[in-house]
């Protein structure tokens, strides 16, 4: 057999070899993100049922429309992230209104279901906020390999995009600021 | 800190004690070495010299040139010796000397600094809890054994402890006649526990730690854990992190608590392990030293010394818990 020819087959055989490892490379960090995106989902919706769960119990104590308190949230299958940071953008600004009223409800601070409540959010806020540094390490790690040679290559042809973090919300953002000033 | 027993009996008192059985101690010690040394140089006298005597004519023997009578001594003296080495060298000085140090004085000192203490200067962590942070693994989990001493449980601030000195140590081989122990791990084993049960174990190694057989930095390659690489580059480089669910290390694992981890592993001595079981923290400390262990026999006790040893130590336990913030109410187990 001609040494040229065994030389060319070796190469292509290499370079379907990387081609399909990095193909493959691409493939998972995809799946990690989507995974990431659906923990986000669960996330959303502990915190979506528990803002729920809180309107109610502070339209019994205070004679508040459940529309003043809590402004029209839908969450579905397959929201964009852009959506899905509008939805936990307005679900953050639900709490902080009532939050706001509680202050000046003494009763309904101190009841034991709005404590309780109190608790669940911090927690299903915990939870919320290792889904987004789970997604944003993926989807950063992901774009990284977009950008680099010669994932970005085999990147274009599949026509791969650069995915959108999920921001912190403002008031999050606001807390780290105070915490690095002490 | 509170006032400890002997500061109310007056440490100077518990202090001449300990020097007392130290000095008795240390000269039961130099007895016994100087009549092994004794034997063993007229054994090698009489083992040795009818070669030399042979070879050299001209030289007298040690029996000439002392006579009969006083040759004869000196061979019995051997075996008084011989007899003297033995008898001091079975008396229970230096396990009487250990004991009081530790009754005396560690359980004095750990009880002014810690609630609802319990000492046991023989005792370790048992093996279960252990076994259950999956350090060892799959192929050497019929083939381990745990040896350690100093156990202490109790509570600091509003969290409750145990801890220990461990050794983690390896069989290889497989017939009785090849097999090989060997220490992979040697330090200070601590476990915390907390008000919140987590669904999957999460472990945090930090490179080195551990012995590996292979010199590998930690074998994990047949765990049932996943590695998980976190979002701080700089945390990455040194630790390592395994877990069954990723959520549950980035829950777990905050950027505040990367960055103490990172604090800790500069100031503490040893690699770090750190594994969330249920409601528990394992915090392992490879140290390759034997904690709270009374100071040689041949050193004078010095208050100020020990004290300073104490302190130190005992920080091992405390600077977990205050730098990890484990006081705080994730961490504070509500049912105690």
């Amino acid at each position: 057999m001609n040494p040229v020819l065994i030389v060319i087959i070796v190469a292509v055989v290499f370079l379907a070899g990387c081609v399909i490892s990095i193909s493959n490379r691409l493939n998972k960090a995809r799946v990690k993100i989507d995974e990431a995106g659906s923990d986000i989902d669960v996330s959303l919706t502990k915190r979506y049922d528990v803002l729920t769960k809180m309107v109610d119990v502070v339209k019994s104590y205070a004679k508040y429309e459940k529309e003043t308190l809590f402004q029209t949230i839908q969450l579905r299958q397959g929201m964009t992230m852009r959506e899905k940071n509008e939805a936990n953008r307005l679900m953050g600004e639900s709490f902080e209104r009532i939050h706001a009223l509680a202050e000046n409800y003494p009763e309904l601070k101190a009841s034991a279901n709005y404590n309780t409540l109190q608790k669940a959010i911090a927690d299903v806020e915990e939870h919320l906020q290792a889904s987004r540094r789970l997604y944003n390490a993926n989807v950063s790690r992901y774009n990284q390999l977009l950008v680099t040679f010669p994932t970005s290559v085999i990147a274009g042809m599949k026509g791969m995009t650069r995915e959108e973090f999920f921001s912190a919300e403002e008031t999050k953002r606001q807390d780290v600021k105070m915490d690095l000033d002490f | 800190m509170k006032q400890t027993n002997y500061e109310k009996i007056g440490w100077s008192i518990a202090l001449d004690e300990l020097e007392r059985q130290r000095l008795s101690l240390r000269n039961h010690l130099l007895i016994e070495w100087f009549c092994v040394a004794w034997f063993l140089a007229v054994v090698g006298y009489r083992i040795i010299s009818p070669y030399v005597l042979a070879t050299h004519p001209s030289l007298r023997s040690l029996s000439d040139i002392l006579g009969k009578p006083l040759w004869y001594l000196v061979i019995a003296s051997e075996y008084a010796a011989l007899i003297l080495a033995i008898r001091v060298g079975r008396s229970d000085d230096w396990k009487g000397y250990r004991e009081a140090f530790k009754q005396l004085y560690v359980e004095n000192y750990l009880d002014s600094v810690f609630a609802e203490l319990r000492y046991e200067p023989d005792q370790r962590i048992h093996t279960g809890y252990v076994e259950k942070t999956m350090i060892v693994p799959k192929r050497f989990r019929d083939n381990w054994r745990l040896a350690g001493n100093d156990y202490i449980s109790g509570r600091y601030k509003q969290t409750r402890f145990q801890r220990s000195d461990l050794c983690l140590i390896y069989c290889f081989g497989k017939s009785n006649h090849s097999r090989k122990n060997t220490v992979v791990f040697s330090g200070r084993w601590m476990i915390v526990e907390f008000n919140k049960s987590f669904r999957s174990k999460v472990q945090i190694v930090q490179k080195g730690f551990c012995n590996s057989p292979r010199k590998r930095t930690f074998e994990m390659s047949d765990s049932v854990f996943d590695p998980v690489e976190m979002e701080s580059a700089d945390f990455n480089s040194r630790f390592l992190v395994y877990a069954k669910n990723e959520h549950e290390a980035f829950y777990l694992i905050t950027p505040q608590l990367m960055e103490r981890l990172q604090q800790l592993a500069d100031r503490t001595g040893g690699k770090l392990f750190f594994c969330f079981v249920k409601n528990q923290l394992h915090i392992a400390i490879q140290s390759n030293k034997d904690s709270l262990e009374a100071p040689s026999v041949f050193k004078r006790l010095d208050e100020a010394q020990i004290t300073q040893q104490f302190r130190e130590e005992i920080e091992g336990i405390t600077q977990f818990i205050d730098e990890l913030s484990l006081d705080n109410n994730l961490f504070i187990n509500a049912e105690k």
